[in-house]
């Protein structure tokens, strides 16, 4: 049986201010601020994964992409994968990209829930260039990891 | 955690202490010579509260990445062993934190490498880049 699939993650970002090794905020991801400034990304997916990635409405509607409560979650941001249709063409998912850019950071993301430990299933969360001159990749797992 | 650049650049090996886990590969460059394609360079966290069913199991926890001029490190500090600084939002790297679970240095311009950058996060199934074997995808789609 296919586990249910979640992502649960409160994030803010801060900038450092010069002579100080102090941070202070620059963004805060949380509750309703992170789908107001991430964008959902609708094309195919790059990595060519077996996904078919919906916008916000359709997301929402279907319960891939909303908050959540219970456990550890409080008002978390949720986004997860269909787990009940057949997809032969791809299983609906979510991909978020942030509206805002950054060069250097300090990025606290508090996670509570992620896919993993089923063959091929491969969550991520990382950066990506605007000219694709660099990549990090944070956390991120597939099948050899499960 | 992963890199990856358009040219080639090395990462500094482990030294004493400066991080907990071990490199995969060193050249971050997606064409690196010896290594496979888009790999980039990569260091393995070996502990199971990082990711999957130990992850969860343990309610998550929290990533804190740090990226300057001269480093990209990551901790990952489990559910319920926050530092002080990070349950008072006003978090810094310090002593308290302990080693990064990664840290990328090396003899390289980080920021002629890394510019600009969005923040993603996604779920996605098998695809490049991924270790899933063509076994695995088909199962998938049997669903």
């Amino acid at each position: 049986m296919m586990q249910r699939v979640t992502l649960f993650a409160t994030l803010l970002a801060s900038t450092v201010l010069p002579a100080s090794a102090r941070y202070s905020i620059v963004q805060d991801y949380s509750g309703d601020n992170f789908f107001r400034e991430f964008d959902f990304f609708t094309d195919p997916d790059p990595t060519q994964g077996h996904v078919v990635y919906k916008d916000m409405v359709d997301a929402n509607a279907t319960g891939l992409a909303g908050f959540i409560d219970g456990g550890n979650a409080t008002n978390a941001i949720y986004m997860a994968v269909d787990t009940k249709q057949v997809a032969p063409d791809g299983r609906g998912s979510v991909r978020v990209t942030s509206k805002q850019s950054y060069q250097h950071f300090l990025m606290i993301a508090d996670i509570v829930h992620m896919p993993g430990g089923i063959c091929g299933t491969w969550p991520a969360f990382w950066t990506v260039g605007q000219d694709v001159s660099g990549r990090s990749q944070a956390t991120s797992g597939s099948a050899n990891h499960g | 955690m992963t890199l990856h650049t358009a040219t080639s650049i090395q990462i500094n090996a482990k030294q004493s202490n400066s991080f907990a886990g071990s490199i995969i590969a060193p050249n971050c460059a997606v064409d690196a010579p010896g290594q496979a394609e888009n790999q980039g360079c990569g260091i393995e966290d070996p502990s199971e509260l990082t990711y999957g069913s130990g992850f969860n199991q343990a309610g998550g926890g929290v990533f804190a990445v740090e990226w300057t001029s001269q480093q990209i490190r990551m901790w990952f500090f489990p559910r319920g062993k926050f530092p002080d600084d990070i349950v008072n939002s006003q978090p810094s790297p310090n002593p308290s934190w302990g080693p990064p679970r990664s840290a990328f240095a090396g003899d390289f311009d980080m920021d002629e490498h890394f510019k600009e950058q969005n923040i993603v996060f996604d779920t996605t199934f098998c695809g490049s880049v991924s270790a899933a074997s063509p076994s695995a995808i088909a199962k998938l789609t049997n669903i």
